[in-house]
């Protein structure tokens, strides 16, 4: 049975069909035979009984008259009837009365009681029955017939059965074999579609639809599972090939290693970081790379430790061999996984190769070490700075002193001589320290709005007496389209610019010069412009083989034939060019020799304000317009020098000074005198500037007093220190004039006389100044004029032949002042020109202006006529 | 001697022992009786007409002798306890023709050989069962008429008798008997 269940589908059918065939014709036939047979067999009885009645019959008279040949002649009959094989007449008694023998030995049964009886015996049947005549019984006849036609005819039977089984079987095996297909060819197709799928791994294959009996369900569910089958496979390749990806593509090493250290897994990165070219010769050794990996055994030992003691390692950091057997850094993350039974199954982790980050450590370790050195070296040089400047400020501030002592030419000569020097050298002390600032990166940009028209002024202003005595054109142009306000560091920009003009002013003996600003197009909506300032000449222009070292500070060459020939310390485009680049812009640079030179500076992303700062006036405020109200000045500072200074100056502005010596003077004499404005110097004994301005802030009565640092470091940290003091504002030493005259305007109440024209020209003639002139101006003039014949003119000789800075200063203050009553401008600039001259230590110029006085009073005189 | 007497002893046993069988067996070794047997017997096979009154069993059923016969007391003593067909038998002895129609059965003994043909011609057309036992008689006209064969105590069937005497024998009878017809040519 269990060998049938292998059977085909097709077999089965066909067996059943053939088995119930089968059934049917044996039973159907069987049912027929048996009835055949049983038909037959009641025939013969039928007819061997009417044979024993018939002859019975006849043998009723044989019998009555006992006459037992008759009856044998009756019986004779019999032999006619071939299955009769034998008859038996019985008399009354039971006694044999006469006999038909066929066969010889007839085995007959007992006589029957009742005289009736048929019976099947072995080949046999025998039929009893009495021989009856008119109710009266004479005796009984029995007769055996053979059952062998019977047989015969039975046999004949099972053989037409048989052969008709097998010929309906025949029959039967074809239709069942093509009626079968019917079931199986579906199941057939299905079988073999899913076999094919089962080969191939094609799950896009389908079955065709067909009759929705119950197998054309099973072909719709089939194909629909086969639909979730091919959606889930995608979905899973899609999810395997992004895993995929990320395990081939990751840029560290992933892996899996068996507990006892055999590589199991690795992905690209992992055999590249080993050295490996691919994964598969990594794997194929398939020896414990683990062995062969650590630089270090102490290093394995303690990654064991690690994994048995936390399950797992983070960041493991460890040396190892490469394939070639180079050495690089690993950095390890390793995890057991385990089974349900919290047995390792194996390691999985993630390397990462740091040799760069090791380097990177150990790089930053030297950097940290020479950023360290190099701040070392800045904060000397701003400690020098501070150092230098001082000794330059007496240097010079003492020479000019010596100048009014001494008498003789020549000793005023060498003063002279001393004090050039001095200054050149103080220019190129600044300009050395400013180029190492800028180099060790300590130079910061103070962005502020800045009006560049302001600006262009100023410098221009500057270098007015220059350009007018070269007679030299000098124009301004400012694009229309450029806003107003931007952002950018002034004191930076008034750096450049004055090296710039500065440059183009001692380069070009005639024709003209250009200073101007443009917007540069292509502007984008974030509120920033670029913009191009340009300075042009026609000088003498620079020749080509020096065009590649004029920025440059280390060239020798450049700078010495720079200094030679254009006098000043040759950094200044140095200087300019890394203000610029700090700034983020560029400087280039065109020139012809003998023709002019154009220089322009591109700032990018400048950003540009749209309101004015409160207090700025158009900034055209100079120092002449400015009339401080009568105030005390407190001047705190312990060297004697810069004491003198700033005396010198504030007196120059008609202010009173008081002075101390350290701190705790300075705060004693901030109590007592109430100054209006307090100058304090920073590093001194008995009490430092940040003790006196704390005690000063400090103090409610003294907390108003403003107090201004003056500070001697030019370096940012002191600046944010200072700006943390609490103090109002603060003044870089050497003091600048103009600088002075920002925080004195800051604090000190004055008032403006109004203000002139930068481009009027100092000294005018008669004819012009008349128009500006008002009424009551004039009508002061005689006077002036008294004054300035009996007092001034005799002064100023004095001091032309004395030369003593101090004095000329004083003087030109005076003048000034004078001019201010009077309210007369060419006195004003008369003592401006000559107050700046002396700022600027220009001893070239400040004879001169000296010189013009006499002049300046015949032109006032003029005036009055 | 002794051999003798023992083959003696055998046969008497064996013929006592034959004679076994024969026990409750009727005797018919007295032809007479025989003979008077098969009249009943006989009688069975024929079927007499409607008018002779085989229905009735309140009449007898008559038997004539004609003349004087040594059957006569055997029949007499046989049919006075036995029936034909269920009818009281009454043996006639039968002197005049005239008695003859009375009669079911006449039995014509061979003593009366002269006047057969007279009762032949009496009884031809009657049903009367004409019964001989002499040879010859049967084609004479007698319907049944008794022979010896071998030891067996056969009759003759005169079967056109038969049909002019209305009674028709039973084929079976017929079959057993030796069938003869008249002479003369009368069928």
């Amino acid at each position: 049975m269990r060998l049938f269940h292998h059977f085909s589908i097709k077999s089965k059918l066909t067996v059943i069909i053939l088995v119930v065939t089968v059934f049917a014709i044996v039973a159907g036939f069987g049912f027929v035979i048996y009835n055949n047979i049983e038909t037959f067999k009641q025939d013969m009885v039928d007819n061997t009984v009417l044979e024993a009645k018939l002859v019975g019959n006849y043998c009723v008279a044989p019998l009555d008259f006992n006459y037992p040949s008759d009856a044998e002649k009756v019986l004779e009959k019999l032999r006619t009837v071939p299955y009769i094989v034998n008859a038996v007449v019985y008399d009354k008694e039971g006694e044999t009365f006469a006999v038909f023998d066929k066969v010889e030995n007839p085995d007959f049964p007992v006589h029957p009681v009742n005289g009736r009886l048929i019976e099947f015996r072995g080949d046999f049947l025998y039929v009893f029955h009495p021989v009856v005549y008119r109710g009266k019984r004479h005796g009984s006849i029995c007769l055996k017939a053979s059952t062998a036609l019977l047989d015969r005819k039975f046999r004949t039977n099972i053989i037409t059965l048989s052969i008709l089984t097998v010929v309906l079987l025949l029959i039967s095996f074809f239709l069942a074999s093509k009626l079968q297909t019917v079931i199986s060819g579906p199941i057939s197709t299905l079988s073999a579609v899913a076999r094919e799928i089962s080969e191939k791994k094609d799950y896009s294959l389908r079955v065709k639809t067909r009759a929705m009996d119950e197998i054309g369900v099973l072909y719709d569910e089939f194909n629909h599972m086969l639909e979730q089958i091919q959606l889930r496979r995608e979905e899973r390749d899609k999810a395997e090939k992004k895993y995929r990806d990320i395990f081939e593509n990751a840029v560290h090493g992933l892996f899996q290693v068996s507990p006892g250290g055999i590589l199991l897994t690795a992905n690209p990165a992992y055999a590249k970081i080993l050295g490996y070219d691919t994964v598969e010769e990594l794997l194929d050794g398939g020896i414990n790379i683990r062995d062969r990996l650590y630089v270090e055994p102490r290093k394995r030992e303690e990654f064991r430790e690690l994994m048995v003691t936390m399950g797992c390692v983070t960041d493991f950091e460890f040396k190892a061999f490469r394939k070639d057997g180079s050495i690089i850094y690993i950095s390890e993350s390793t995890h057991a996984v385990r089974d349900e039974k919290d047995e390792t199954l194996y390691y999985e982790g993630i390397l990462e190769d740091i040799s760069q980050k090791k380097h990177a450590e150990e790089l930053k370790i030297a950097k940290d070490a020479a950023e360290t050195a190099n701040r070392a070296k800045s904060e000397f040089l701003a400690n020098m700075s501070h150092e230098i400047r001082t000794p330059m400020n007496a240097i010079l501030g003492f020479t000019e002193l010596l100048q009014g002592e001494v008498t003789t030419p020549l000793e005023k000569q060498y003063l002279h001589s001393i004090a050039s020097s001095g200054k050149t050298l103080l220019a190129l002390i600044n300009d050395i320290l400013d180029l190492s600032k800028i180099e060790a990166g300590k130079f910061e940009l103070h962005e502020d709005i800045v009006i560049l028209r302001t600006l262009f002024r100023d410098i221009e202003a500057v270098f007015f007496e220059d350009i007018k005595k070269k007679g030299l054109d000098f124009q301004i142009e400012i694009d229309p389209s450029l806003p107003v306000g931007l952002m950018l560091d002034e004191v930076r920009m008034r750096e450049i610019l004055f090296n710039l003009v500065g440059n183009a002013v001692k380069f070009t003996e005639k024709g003209h010069l250009k200073l101007g600003v443009y917007k540069n197009a292509g502007e984008k909506d974030d509120g920033r412009v670029e913009l191009t300032i340009l300075v042009e000449d026609s000088g003498i222009g620079i020749p080509r083989e020096h065009m590649q070292y004029i920025f440059d500070p280390f060239m020798q060459v450049a700078r010495k034939i720079a200094a030679s020939r254009y006098r000043g310390t040759g950094l200044g485009l140095s200087i300019t060019k890394r203000l610029v680049e700090m700034m983020g812009g560029e400087i280039l640079v065109e020139s012809k020799e003998g023709k002019g030179s154009t220089f322009k500076v591109i700032l990018k992303k400048i950003a540009v304000s749209p309101i004015l700062k409160k207090d700025a006036e158009p900034g055209n405020i100079r120092k002449k317009d400015v009339r401080f109200k009568d105030a005390a000045i407190l001047v705190v500072d312990d060297v004697e020098s810069n004491r003198e200074l700033l005396r010198g100056f504030l007196g120059n502005f008609g202010l009173r000074v008081i002075e101390a010596e350290n701190g705790e003077q300075g705060v004693e004499y901030t109590r007592k005198y109430r100054p209006a404005l307090v100058f304090m110097d920073l590093r001194m004994p008995v009490m430092d500037g940040y003790t006196a301005i704390r005690i000063l802030k400090a103090d409610e009565e003294l907390r108003s007093i403003p107090v201004v640092v003056l500070t001697a470091s030019a370096m940012k940290e002191d600046e944010n220190a200072v700006k943390a003091a609490d103090c109002d504002g603060y003044l870089k030493k050497p003091v600048n004039g103009t600088a002075l005259f920002d925080q004195l305007k800051r604090f000190l109440e004055y008032t403006v006389i109004k203000p002139a024209p930068v481009e009027e020209e100092q000294v005018q003639g008669a004819a012009g100044a008349e128009e500006f002139l008002s009424e009551e101006t004039r009508a002061g003039l005689p006077e002036l004029l008294s004054i300035l014949e009996t007092d001034f003119t005799g002064k100023c000789e004095q001091v032309t032949k004395r030369f003593i800075i101090d004095e000329i200063e004083d003087f030109a203050l005076e003048v000034k002042k004078l001019g201010t009553q009077y309210n007369l401008e060419l006195l004003t600039d008369w003592g401006e020109a000559l107050f700046r001259e002396i700022e600027r230590f220009d001893m070239e110029k400040l004879p001169r202006t000296l010189e013009d006085f006499p002049r300046l009073v015949r032109d006032i005189k003029a005036l009055i006529n | 001697m002794r051999k003798k007497v023992f083959i003696s002893l055998a046969l008497i046993l064996l013929a006592g022992l034959t004679a076994l069988p024969f026990q409750g067996k009727p005797v018919y070794e007295d032809e007479c009786r025989l003979k008077s047997f098969f009249f009943e017997k006989l009688t069975r096979y024929i079927k007499w007409p409607e008018q002779s009154g085989m229905s009735d069993r309140t009449t007898p059923f008559v038997i004539g002798i004609l003349g004087e016969s040594l059957l006569a007391p055997c029949l007499k003593e046989l049919y006075s306890q036995k029936t034909i067909l269920r009818k009281k038998v009454e043996i006639r002895s039968i002197e005049t023709l005239g008695g003859i129609y009375g009669c079911h059965i006449i039995f014509i003994p061979s003593s009366m050989e002269k006047i057969l043909k007279t009762v032949i011609e009496v009884t031809k057309n009657e049903p009367i069962l004409t019964i001989a036992d002499s040879s010859g008689f049967g084609e004479q006209g007698v319907l049944i008429n008794f022979y010896t064969a071998g030891k067996k105590l056969r009759f003759e069937i005169n079967e056109p008798a038969f049909r002019r005497a209305s009674l028709t024998p039973d084929s079976r009878l017929l079959e057993i008997a030796r069938v003869v017809k008249s002479r003369g040519g009368e069928k």
